[in-house]
């Protein structure tokens, strides 16, 4: 099956197109315009062109795939708009995924943090380990992400760790029998990372918490690139975007079992900045 | 007539999210999603809470559009879409999503000016729009006057405000009288039980002003007289007539907006005169407009309450006319323009 991908969460616009069968993904064609402001005049040249350029007719699509963000709210909004147009003409299922998990999933294995600009000088971020989502997507100012991560981190594991057993394999099987697969993974991490410290440790200053941060492999995103000093993980230059096929690779579990077509509702994060006014005192009350 | 085109329009420049279709002069469809009643607790449009709403509503309406209607999208001959002016993001949910539906669909698609639709929705009611004819815009976003030699092919402007709207004075009037929002409508009603007894300014009307602003207009002296009116009358401890206000600030922006409207009607010996925008809908100013417009022998052509307002519709209208007209559709990269002027009344490609 044929799967347009699109995704406007970042600077990048981006529109590709990925065969999708019983046990692979193919990608075909992919196209990409990085303009912080043009996604709305940039995203549909490009998809024109994608499917020109693989000789496919908006008819021979199977389904789409559309990033969720979190991203800059008007330039998201063109992706999810253009996605779910597309998909009601054509009378095929749309797939929200997190942006942030396309350029997780592609930076394949090891600890991860995945930071995209969401201007206002604060970050759109997450973390992975070996391409899955733990953590996020939050918002936060760079120098805040540590202190986000640890606190969450600490508190998320503490009953694991207070169960007591501090070795990685039973750190494991206690938070399994607590909270379920993910918080088994989260555990698995922090034992890796030696994380787990931070549950008795009463120093929360920005310091130990920018120390806990390199316990990361690498960071990916325009976000990671962008506040690389205060960050200070290894940025991969080449993964700052998510990519189509990555995208599709998320979804490809609903696209294959005929999964009903989602509403794409942007990750938004952010409440509109909007204030009542105080005013003028109504004449009649 | 089978041969004239079946026109989708999509509107998303401001608070409401409006998909219409039609056939030539023929309205088949208006479906419509308004977010106002968010807006309310804030006292007006606010752009990140529309555009959040549009994304929200624009497939289901567009699905009501469709089936009103009895169409496909298979069926329509060409998309229209409201590309300015507007608030920015909202205008860019809507430009967005037209191009989604022109490629997957593979339709002409045209960006239109919002403005030029509220003069064409009126062939919806009316036929075909008399040309040359003048045109007064007035609404919560503007209040212009426009002289339309083709509407195809570019509208002149004659004047605006060069302050507040005229909606947005009766919003602000509204507020200030503890009426509620969207004030239009509720300032409507409460000056019928009221007489216009009040001598309210008429903005830009003294002769000093009419030699630079003849066509202008300005209503922000307006409401801060109504303020001080009544808050002298608070401060003197006596009870504010409510219905009393309503009609005379209503009398007072009706009549500066019908007289400056007759007044470019004679100076370029124009005998239609066309209403839109929702103050259109006000029941004084259409009286007060027919009034004055009988004695030249200028006729009033005022569409419907809903056709009025903001719509989806009234892009359908002049998309159908850019159609008939021949005009060239715009090109796939077409830009949502929040300050699209009106010598464009479509993006050609
Ligand atoms: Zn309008």
């Amino acid at each position: 099956m044929l799967v347009l991908a699109l995704d406007t969460a970042t600077p990048a616009s981006t529109a590709a197109l990925v065969e999708v069968t019983a046990d692979r993904l193919t990608g075909v064609a992919e196209r990409r315009t990085v303009d912080p402001r043009a996604h709305g005049e940039k995203l549909a040249p490009e998809i024109s062109a994608t499917l020109a350029e693989a000789e496919v007719r908006p008819g021979d699509l199977g389904a789409i795939v559309a990033g969720l963000g979190p991203g800059p709210f008007t330039g998201l909004r063109v992706g999810l708009a253009t996605a779910a147009s597309m998909g009601q003409a054509l009378g095929i299922p749309t797939y929200g995924v997190c942006s942030l998990d396309g350029i997780g999933r592609a930076a394949g294995p090891g600890r991860v943090l995945v930071a995209t600009d969401a201007r206002r000088r604060e970050v759109y971020f997450a973390t992975y380990v070996d391409g899955v989502r733990l953590f996020g997507p939050e918002v936060a100012k760079p120098a805040d992400v540590a202190e986000v991560l640890g606190q969450a981190y600490r508190k998320r594991t503490s009953e694991a760790a207070e169960s007591a057993a501090l070795s990685e394999s039973e750190i494991i099987e206690s938070a399994t029998a607590l909270a379920g697969v993910e918080a088994a993974r989260l555990a698995a991490v922090l034992a890796r990372a030696e994380i787990d410290a931070v549950v008795d440790d009463p120093d929360e200053d920005r310091g130990y918490w920018a120390k806990k941060l390199r316990a990361f492999d690498r960071a990916a995103g325009e976000g990671a690139l962008k506040y690389g000093d205060i960050f200070g993980v290894p940025v991969e230059e080449h993964l700052l975007y998510p990519p189509g096929a990555a995208l599709v690779a998320l979804a490809a579990e609903r696209i294959r079992s005929g999964a009903p077509s989602e509403q794409l509702t942007p990750l938004y994060l952010r409440r509109p900045d909007a204030v009542e006014p105080a005013g003028r005192k109504p004449v009649l009350t | 007539m089978p041969d004239e085109p079946l026109v989708l329009g999509i509107e998303t420049s401001c608070d409401e999210t409006g998909i219409g279709i039609v056939r030539g002069h023929t309205l088949l469809a208006d479906a419509l999603a308004s977010s106002v009643e968010q807006h309310a607790r804030f006292g007006g449009v606010v752009p990140e809470v529309a555009s959040r709403a549009h994304l929200e509503a624009l497939v289901p309406t567009m699905q009501r559009a469709l089936d009103e209607a009895k169409v496909t999208l298979a069926d329509i001959d060409a998309i229209a879409v409201t590309s300015g002016p507007g608030l920015a993001g909202a205008l860019l949910v809507g430009v967005a999503a037209a191009k989604g539906y022109a490629v997957a669909a593979d339709k002409p698609l045209y960006g239109v000016n919002h403005l030029a639709a509220h003069v064409a929705v009126d062939t919806l009611e009316h036929g075909p729009l008399p040309e040359p004819a003048i045109a007064m815009l007035v609404s919560g976003g503007h209040s212009s006057l426009l002289l339309v030699d083709d509407l195809t092919n570019g509208v002149k402007p004659l004047g605006a405000t060069i302050d507040d709207a005229a909606g947005e004075a009766f919003d602000k009037v509204a507020r200030l009288l503890g009426l509620g929002f969207p004030g239009g409508p509720i300032i409507d009603r409460t000056a019928g039980n009221g007489s216009a007894s009040i001598a309210f300014p008429r903005g830009l009307t003294a002769a000093k002003d009419l030699a630079a602003h003849r066509f202008d207009f300005s209503f922000s002296g307006l409401k801060t007289a109504v303020a001080r009116w009544v808050e002298a009358r608070q401060r003197d401890g006596e009870p504010v007539p409510i219905a009393d206000v309503s009609a005379s600030f209503q009398e007072a922006v009706c009549d500066v907006l019908t007289a400056k409207a007759i007044d470019a009607c004679l100076t370029h010996g124009v005998r239609t005169l066309v209403i839109g925008g929702g103050v259109a809908a006000n029941s004084r100013l259409r009286v007060l407009a027919e009034e004055r417009a009988a004695k030249h022998g200028i006729e009033v052509r005022v569409p419907r309450p809903q056709l009025c307002t903001d719509n989806g519709a009234m892009v359908a209208a002049l998309g159908s006319r850019l159609v008939a007209a021949g005009v060239a559709p715009s090109r796939l990269d077409l830009p949502a323009d929040s300050a699209m002027p009106l010598t464009s009344v479509s993006v050609a490609g």
